[in-house]
């Protein structure tokens, strides 16, 4: 694997927080890696592990009507924050 | 509900390969870019030292050389001054196409994971400029238009679109809102003779290709005649 998932720090940032349930998100290139990063999050916390099961083009790609999950804590990989600016 | 991003940053360490630096010895002036994934570049810095580096941050990114996918507007690279040539570290022809897209210089992608490089003009996005300015065209010869708005909350830009309403008082807008543009959706609205695109640039360059139908950027449609006499 070439990419650092930094799956500790997410782990820590859940246990931490005491998030009971959180949802990924993934870009095309890292769904491949959905049962490592599920796995070894369960493993290591009590939370429960949703997928997004759609899109994720980039940081501006957040999906939409998590609420309605209770969902704790969304974390999405591969992007970093994005600086929103209107006007492309 | 907490948020958080996850980089995937690339674990290796990023050297420029002989080949690529043959290449690049053509061109004084370089601006480098990467993806999030690339932006260790301490090493490629150093073996670009007998090069002007060009330094920028993009408008919507959180880093200096960083460069998103929505990065197809020569002004939102923000570059100092003007380069002989872009080197983009990364994998994939997504990003170093934005830059095609961008500016009419070369582009040489450098991919770190198996040390081979490409270089890109414009001549590789020919078909995507034919159909855009196409599209240009045709928007500004049509009355009735649609405006596709998501609901990704950073790409939604709806009031921003609103601007058109001024710009065109003769033409009538109609707005259609959705998360994904759905192309096939567009058979439905026959009455529609262009469509605008708020969303993500991309789609209106690299898919219409593949559309039947015009499709124009909100910003390009704003400056319709400007951008028309470019291409």
């Amino acid at each position: 694997m070439n990419y650092d998932l930094e799956l500790d720090k997410l782990i820590q940032r859940i246990k931490e927080k005491k998030h009971k349930r959180i949802i990924i998100q993934l870009p095309d290139g890292l769904k491949n890696r959905t049962q490592d990063i599920v796995d070894e999050i369960k493993e290591k916390t009590d939370a429960e592990v949703l997928v997004w099961m759609g899109s994720c083009f980039g940081a501006c790609d957040i999906p939409l009507g998590l609420s309605q999950l209770n969902i704790d804590l969304f974390a999405q990989f591969g992007h970093n924050r994005f600086i929103r600016k209107e006007g492309w | 509900m907490d948020t958080i991003f996850i980089d995937a940053k690339y674990n290796k360490e990023i050297r420029l390969d002989e080949s690529v630096l043959k290449t690049l010895k053509k061109y004084k002036k370089i601006a480098l870019f990467a993806s999030v994934q690339f932006l260790n570049l301490e090493n490629v810095k150093e073996q670009l030292k007998d090069h002007k580096l060009i330094v920028s941050k993009p408008d919507r990114t959180n880093a200096t050389h960083q460069l998103l996918g929505c990065d197809v507007f020569h002004e939102n690279l923000k570059l100092p001054e003007e380069p002989d040539a872009f080197l983009y570290i990364g994998d994939g022809l997504f990003h170093p196409r934005a830059l095609l897209l961008a500016s009419d210089k070369p582009v040489i992608q450098f991919d770190p994971m198996d040390n081979s490089h490409k270089i890109l003009t414009r001549k590789d996005i020919k078909e995507i400029l034919k159909k855009y300015k196409g599209s240009l065209m045709k928007f500004l010869s049509s009355r009735y238009i649609g405006i596709f708005i998501t609901v990704k909350p950073g790409q939604q830009q709806f009031l921003f679109s609103k601007k058109l309403e001024e710009k065109y008082p003769n033409k009538d807008f109609y707005y259609f809102v959705g998360n994904n543009f759905d192309a096939s959706q567009t058979e439905n609205y026959s009455f529609i003779q262009a469509w605008i695109n708020t969303a993500c640039p991309r789609i209106s360059l690299d898919d219409s290709v593949n559309y039947s139908f015009p499709m124009v950027n909100i910003n390009d449609a704003l400056e319709a005649e400007e951008v028309l006499k470019k291409l």
